[in-house]
């Protein structure tokens, strides 16, 4: 950290690579202007005794000065519209600095678990943590060193653990798949069926209107295969028992492929167990959570989807048709295991077994090769 | 191939795209044989409306194969009548590896989509009983 900055906040795992800083993560970083600027204010107040803070808090902003390699390090540092006189300091640093750390350490005793954060800064200003860090994934962590060089991660669980001490609520990035069966054009909102999930209501944006419409236009249809589904990507509330509140902005609406796995995968969390005649088990969420991510991790999007079904035994079969020859892979969503298989319709007969192992990324290369190969010479 | 049609119920959760799994066709865990209508008896439509109706049960349309197609995978069909189903059959997978079961429920299942649907309830309009 340079001599100067305030705070370093390092990204690491998942989406940040060496010495880059994605535009998502401005949105991320963008609250701890106003969050070190409320902090600062209420401990100048807890310091003087006064009930107002000077006018000139509210003229300090925060800045990016400088990028480390070593993962994304990003510094940060005051500076102010109107300096004092001197031109070189900015009013009121010692109270930035002393807000700075507050934050690194209420951070990092929400990491640990810690009861009483409402005596390091006020819960108000917990509720700033709504918006920061909200794109983080689970693999994924904010790093947050302050000038006296103590650090706390910020991650999606020390973050949830922040917000609930403020307002109760969470606001969360989700994808939400189902259907549109209703408009109000005059309130601008839209009714959202999700195929797994509660209905929600959502606000309508005039860049989403003609998609949002052929979805509805489509909702009639007794075949469900003429409806198109749609993927929501939304910001939404949820309350204390983890339950979809209220939707506070649409990123997204963009119609689905009609065989798009993670719509299949949502459908069957709707099984329970006996959903067959002669039984059947009904399958794990967290293994439909396991399959939707390898899936899009090593899944070539160019390469034709597959059919997915359940099975009876709570797994998931994938099948392809290529010419004369049906695939399949039947998953094992408890030992990720996978039953490679193909069948030549001609012949009546079984021409390739193989057993592979899903977590591996050379697996998935070997089914994309053969794939790619069994359908370019169907 | 010639022969007696067999209906089959296919779940609705087992149809994409229109076309049925093969897990429409594959005995379970807890069932080895495959239950069918016998196709000489009674029709698709009727036999669709008594798994719905009268045994309550979820049935998204009826694919069929035929009983020579079972014969040929060394699989015999038995008649299975109950009180109130009389048309009840069976397809008996006992008896067989587990390399010729495979490659049997493969063998139907490509029969019967090939066939395509006997009885899709969407075409009389049905709701409630959707085809993915």
């Amino acid at each position: 950290m340079t001599k100067s900055a305030i705070l370093s906040v390092k990204l690491s795992g998942g989406r940040f690579k060496e010495a880059e800083l994605p535009l998502f993560i401005l949105g991320d970083l963008a609250p701890l202007q106003g969050l070190i600027v409320d902090v600062a204010k209420w401990l100048f107040k807890k310091e003087s005794g006064r009930r107002r803070s000077p006018s000139s808090f509210d003229q300090a902003y925060l800045k990016i000065i400088g990028l480390q390699p070593g993962s994304t390090i990003v510094e940060i540092d005051t500076d102010a519209t109107q300096r004092i006189l001197d031109g070189v300091s900015v009013p009121n640093q010692e109270h930035f600095e002393a807000a700075a750390k507050r934050i690194v350490n209420v951070i990092g005793s929400a990491e640990q678990g810690a009861e009483h954060l409402n005596d390091i800064i006020p819960p108000r200003c917990m509720a700033y943590f709504n918006r920061m860090g909200r794109s983080l994934m689970s693999n994924e962590v904010m790093e947050i060193t302050a000038a006296d060089k103590h650090t706390a991660r910020l991650t999606q669980q020390s973050r949830e653990v922040l917000v609930r001490h403020s307002v109760g609520e969470i606001m969360r990035d989700i994808t939400v798949r189902g259907v549109i069966s209703e408009t109000d054009l005059k309130n601008m909102k839209f009714r959202l069926e999700p195929i797994y999930g509660t209905i929600v209501n959502c606000p309508l944006l005039e860049q989403h209107r003609e998609t949002i419409l052929d979805a509805l236009y489509s909702y009639k249809n007794n075949e469900d295969s003429n409806r198109v589904q749609v993927r929501v990507q939304m910001t939404g509330m949820y309350d204390m028992q983890d339950r979809l509140q209220r939707v506070e902005s649409i990123k997204s609406v963009e119609p689905l492929d009609p065989l798009d796995v993670d719509a299949r995968l949502d459908r069957f969390r709707n099984l329970r167990d006996g959903w067959l005649e002669d039984g059947g088990v009904a399958p794990d969420h967290e293994g439909l959570d396991w399959l939707s991510g390898v899936f899009r991790r090593y899944y070539p999007d160019d390469l034709q989807l597959p059919r997915t079904y359940p099975t009876a035994e709570g797994g998931v079969s994938l099948e392809w048709s290529a010419g004369k020859r049906e695939i399949d892979i039947e998953v094992n969503l408890d030992d990720h295991a996978g039953e490679w298989y193909v069948f030549n319709k001609d012949s009546k007969r079984g021409e390739e077994e193989k057993n592979l192992n899903l977590d591996s990324p050379d697996d998935w290369k070997w089914v994309d090769a053969r794939l790619q190969n069994l359908m370019g010479k169907s | 191939m010639a022969g007696k049609l067999l209906y089959r119920q296919i779940h609705p959760d087992f149809v994409v795209d229109k076309k049925a799994t093969l897990r429409a066709f594959k005995p379970t865990k807890s069932n080895p044989n495959v239950s069918v209508y016998d196709g000489s008896m009674i029709d698709a439509r009727p036999a669709w409306e008594h798994y719905t109706q009268t045994l309550r049960l979820k049935s998204a349309g009826v694919m069929a194969v035929s009983d020579a197609e079972c014969e040929s995978q060394d699989l015999t069909v038995t008649s299975d009548p109950k009180p109130s189903f009389r048309e009840h059959m069976l397809i008996r997978f006992d008896g067989l590896s587990k390399s010729a079961i495979k490659e049997a429920v493969r063998s139907l299942t490509a029969d019967a989509n090939e066939r395509k649907w006997c009885y899709n309830p969407a075409d009389d309009g049905l709701a409630g009983h959707l085809i993915n």
